[in-house]
C-alpha cells in the first residue's frame, strides 16, 4: 500500500479542496469580485506549474495564500497605488452598536482603505486564523511588527465599526 | 505588564505558542483582579468573532472551479504557450492562405484592403464567448511587443473573416474583446493622438478606442461604461498609455 504522504498533489485535487477558500482571501485582499477570480486562476496556474515546490501537501492551502498574496501584490504595484499610513484616514463618525453584529459590505469597504501590509496581516488573521507567527512567517516580517500591525488595526476597525468601546478603552483613548 | 500590553497579547494570541508561558501567565495575572479589563477583554473577543465570521462569508462566482481546471489543463497541453497544435495547424494554414494572397495581391490587387472606422464598431465581433468558440490565433504584421503578449494564451480572430480582406486583429479576454487595426488600414481615422479616447455604450456594449504605436484599439465590454472602465484600467490603461 503506499504511502498518503507519497502520493503526487494532484493540481484537481487542489482546486477541489481549496479554490473557494483560495478565492475569498483574495477577494477580501483585493476588494474585487474581478480581481480576485483573476488572481485565483493565476494562482493555481502558477501552483500547477510549480507543484514539485509543495513539499508538504498539508500546508498546501498557505502555499495557495501566499502564491496568490504575490500575484496580487504584483498587481497593485502594477497599478501604483500608494500606501497611507492607518492613522492618516479620516475618522467617520459612527453610530455606537451595542450588538456584535457586522455588516459585510461595511467590513470590505474597511479592508479597501487599509493600507496593504495592515489589510493583508488583518485578512490572515481573520480570514485564516493564523496565529502572529505564522503571519510574521508568511509575510516575513518581525512577529514584534505582526503585534503591532494586528493591535493597531483591530482598533481601527472596533472604532470604524462603531462596536461599543468598554471605558477601560475610551480612558485610554483619552 | 500593564492592562493595555495584557489585552493585546491576550487579543492576538492564537495558539500557545504564540506567547512563552511566562508571557502568557503575565498577561492572565494583569487582567485576574481587573474585572473593567476582562469584560473589555470579552468584549473584544466577541467582536473578532463576528468580524471573522463575516470576513469568512464571501460568494464564490458560479463557474470558477470549472474554468480553474480548464486552465490547469490546457497548461498540460504541450506547446500550450502557444496554443494548441490545432492552432498550430491552422496559424499554418492562414500563413500559406496569407503568403498565397500576398503574391496574389502583388500582381493582381491595388493595394492593402481597408476598413471604416464605423464598420470595427458597428460589425466587429463583441463577444468574447464567440471568439473562444473559434480557437483560432491570428497575428497581424509588425505588431507592437505589447500586443504580442496580449494575444499570448489567448485567442484570436482575423477579421473580417476572409483572410486576403481581413484588416483586423480580434483578441477574447475574460469578459471582454479588443479589436486592433492598423491605422493605415482604417480609412477614416479617428483623432486618438495623445492619449485621446473616443467611446460610447451600443447595443449592450460598452466601447472604447484609442491609439498606441500605430495601431488602433477598440476594446468592447458587455455591460455599462463602469464595467468598461473596469477592464480598461486592468489590462490596458498602462499599455495604452
Amino acid at each position: 500500500m503506499t504511502d498518503p504522504i507519497d502520493e503526487p498533489v494532484e493540481i484537481s485535487g487542489l482546486i477541489d479542496e481549496h479554490y473557494a477558500f483560495v478565492f475569498g482571501f483574495l477577494y477580501r485582499l483585493s476588494g474585487s469580485r474581478d480581481d480576485a477570480e483573476d488572481l485565483t486562476q493565476q494562482t493555481f496556474m502558477s501552483a500547477h506549474a510549480n507543484l514539485q515546490q509543495l513539499r508538504e501537501p498539508g500546508k498546501a492551502r498557505g502555499w495557495l495564500c501566499t502564491i496568490g498574496r504575490n500575484a496580487f501584490l504584483k498587481l497593485v504595484g502594477k497599478r501604483k497605488t500608494s500606501s497611507v499610513d492607518l492613522d492618516s484616514l479620516p475618522e467617520v463618525a459612527q453610530e455606537t452598536n451595542s450588538e456584535t453584529h457586522i455588516d459585510g459590505e461595511q467590513l470590505q469597504n474597511l479592508l479597501n482603505q487599509m493600507p496593504e501590509e495592515f489589510r493583508t496581516t488583518v485578512v490572515l488573521f481573520y480570514y485564516e486564523s493564523c496565529s502572529y507567527r505564522e503571519i510574521a512567517d508568511r509575510m516575513e516580517i518581525p512577529i514584534g511588527t505582526v503585534m503591532s500591525r494586528l493591535a493597531r488595526a483591530k482598533a481601527w476597525l472596533r472604532r470604524r465599526l462603531g462596536a461599543v468601546e468598554g471605558e477601560l478603552t475610551r480612558a485610554e483613548q483619552n | 505588564m500593564n492592562r493595555r500590553e495584557a489585552l493585546e497579547q491576550l487579543e492576538v494570541v492564537r495558539s500557545k505558542s504564540d506567547l512563552t508561558d511566562s508571557e502568557l501567565a503575565g498577561a492572565i495575572d494583569a487582567l485576574e483582579d481587573d474585572a473593567p479589563a476582562r469584560q473589555e477583554f470579552d468584549r473584544r473577543l466577541m467582536l473578532d468573532q463576528a468580524i471573522a465570521t463575516e470576513m469568512r462569508q464571501v460568494e464564490v462566482p458560479v463557474g470558477l472551479r470549472a474554468n480553474l481546471l480548464a486552465a490547469c489543463d490546457s497548461q498540460n497541453q504541450p506547446a500550450a504557450k502557444t496554443r494548441p497544435n490545432k492552432s498550430r495547424r491552422k496559424l499554418f494554414a492562414v500563413v500559406a492562405v496569407a503568403a498565397l494572397a500576398l503574391l496574389a495581391g502583388f500582381f493582381l490587387l491595388p493595394g492593402k484592403p481597408t476598413v471604416s472606422f464605423s464598420q470595427i464598431l458597428s460589425s466587429a465581433p463583441r463577444d468574447s464567448a464567440e471568439i473562444e468558440q473559434l480557437d483560432q490565433d491570428f497575428r497581424l504584421e509588425n505588431m507592437p511587443v505589447a500586443l504580442e503578449r496580449l494575444l499570448r494564451n489567448r485567442p484570436s480572430v482575423a477579421w473580417p473573416e476572409a483572410q486576403n480582406e481581413s484588416t483586423s486583429v480580434v483578441v477574447a479576454g475574460r469578459n471582454w474583446v479588443l479589436v486592433v487595426t492598423p491605422e493605415d488600414q482604417i480609412d477614416d481615422v479617428p483623432n486618438l493622438n495623445d492619449g485621446a479616447t473616443v467611446g460610447g455604450v451600443d447595443s449592450g456594449f460598452a466601447y472604447q478606442a484609442w491609439g498606441n504605436e500605430g495601431f488602433v484599439y477598440v476594446l468592447f465590454v458587455r455591460g455599462t461604461k463602469r464595467d468598461l472602465d473596469r477592464v480598461y484600467n486592468r489590462e490596458f490603461a498602462t499599455a495604452a498609455a
